[in-house]
């Protein structure tokens, strides 16, 4: 997906920040090191963005930035694991997912709450996947299988999820979040999301519910 | 103070790994293994076989190795200081040989002697004077040097200044503002003339204003860009405004 790639002076003119701001949030950790891709390039060596993640990061730190210091926000992204303990009704008031969401989460894995934060993860993962109105309901309760059972590798957030239809058939896949895949002509993706949007969004909807 | 024991010794000795207060050494000393104090003073040779985990100040006059990891409030040293693992702490003022093997975890670097980092660096300020290296990126707010300076990876600062009197070279460097040049001194006329005769070689330089003497490097992007006498630049990038001394080479400028 080299299309998806952008180099830093591209990130610059499509977000109007400087240099300076994208070094002092890297040395913040608001944009993580290994998000800076290098490739070499006739020009010799060149840093390169997954545009999506990186467009959004800048877009949220840009807005958070007013209201929060760089260090407080460093916090909000770091895909930290936290103790929590949630109740159905709790996440649904916070907009981890809605109770419809909720309901079918509880129905099929035969567990109404309290939510530990991984499992609250696999509620917002199956609320956003069916928020994209791409998959249906058995199809998104399958990519939610495929989290929970890899929710080692998950737990760093270091990969990304796609879900590829072909014939009728829904396929998920999780891949490492710089790796590179391709498609057959006819398969059509359906749905791409970083596991690690999915943590820090989650973690922004917790700390602002306490 | 609570009831940690103090330790002290004048002549060759050793000591426990444990919990302490104030540890102050003054012949030969091996330290064997892991220990946690609340202040370190040593001015004999002092070897440690673990870790030192030291609330207070480690003060080192004489020749200290550690083999494990140091963590302290602050490091104040003059003899050679060596540390086989990581650093993490407040303040690292040395004016002597000093060298980390592994990573500059947290701190700020001090010093007039000669500083070895291999791996990382991260630090609110670093101010060097002697010579200055570090094996994979630097990080710090404030960056300045005067001495010799080589850095394997990035040099990422909110503000670097670059006194080139030794040869420099640097992997990349960015920041908010960076300034490169060479110190200068008056003349008997009055004119100010450089001290010394260094360059600065780079990769690339990028901030959003980057003043740049006696530099030779691939390529400058900024916003406010003046390359300076002595300068070799292959690529020039710049959006706001641009000065080229005439005693610089600029093979390609374009303004974005």
């Amino acid at each position: 997906m080299e299309e998806n790639l952008i180099t830093k002076k591209e990130l610059l003119e499509l977000t109007g920040i400087s240099y300076g701001s994208l070094y002092r949030w890297k040395r913040k950790n608001l944009i993580p090191d290994d998000w800076f891709i290098r490739r070499s390039t006739f020009t010799g060596q060149e840093t390169f963005f997954s545009k999506d993640r990186i467009i959004d990061r800048v877009e949220q730190i840009q807005q958070l930035k007013d209201t929060m210091s760089l260090d407080e926000i460093a916090e909000t992204f770091s895909p930290v694991l936290r103790e929590v303990s949630l109740s159905a009704s709790e996440a649904e008031r916070i907009g981890v997912a809605p109770r419809t969401v909720l309901e079918l989460y509880a129905g099929h894995s035969d567990n109404s709450g309290p939510y530990s934060y991984n499992e609250l993860l696999e509620i917002y993962l199956l609320s956003r996947l069916l928020n994209s109105g791409e998959l249906g309901r058995d199809e998104a309760l399958s990519c939610v299988e495929l989290a929970r059972d890899n929710s080692a590798l998950v737990a760093d957030g270091g990969l990304k999820l796609i879900v590829v239809r072909k014939v009728g058939v829904a396929v998920s896949l999780l891949v490492e979040d710089t790796g590179r895949a391709c498609f057959e002509k006819d398969a059509k993706k359906l749905f791409e999301l970083p596991i690690v949007n999915c943590m820090s969004d989650l973690k922004q909807l917790l700390d602002r519910g306490e | 103070m609570d009831n940690k024991m103090d330790f002290s010794i004048s002549g060759s000795g050793s000591l426990a790994p444990g919990d302490y207060g104030k540890v102050s050494t003054s012949g030969s000393t091996t330290i064997k293994g892991n220990i946690t104090c609340t202040a370190v003073r040593t001015s004999g040779a002092l070897r440690a076989e673990g870790d030192i985990i030291c609330t207070g100040e480690i003060h080192s006059s004489g020749s200290t190795k550690v083999d494990g990891d140091v963590t302290a409030g602050k490091v104040e040293a003059s003899g050679s200081f060596r540390i086989k693992g990581n650093y993490t702490g407040g303040g690292f003022e040395t004016s002597g040989s000093s060298s980390v093997d592994g990573d500059f975890l947290k701190g700020s670097i001090e010093s007039s002697g000669s500083v070895k980092i291999g791996g990382s660096v991260k630090a609110d300020r670093i101010e060097v004077s002697g010579s200055f290296s570090v094996g994979k990126d630097c990080e710090s707010e404030d960056f300045s040097s005067s001495g010799k300076l080589t850095i394997g990876g990035l040099l990422n600062a909110e503000s670097v200044k670059i006194k080139v009197d030794r040869n420099c070279e640097v992997g990349e460097i960015g920041g908010e503002r960076i300034e490169v040049g060479r110190s200068m001194y008056g003349g008997v006329l009055g004119f100010l003339r450089p001290m010394h005769s260094g360059f600065l070689k780079t990769n690339s330089i990028e901030g959003d204003s980057v003043y740049i003497e006696y530099t030779e490097t691939k390529t400058v992007r900024g916003k406010n860009v003046y390359i300076g006498p002595g300068c070799t630049v292959d690529y020039l990038e710049y959006s706001d405004s641009c000065e080229i001394s005439k005693e610089a080479s600029v093979k390609d400028s374009v303004k974005i």
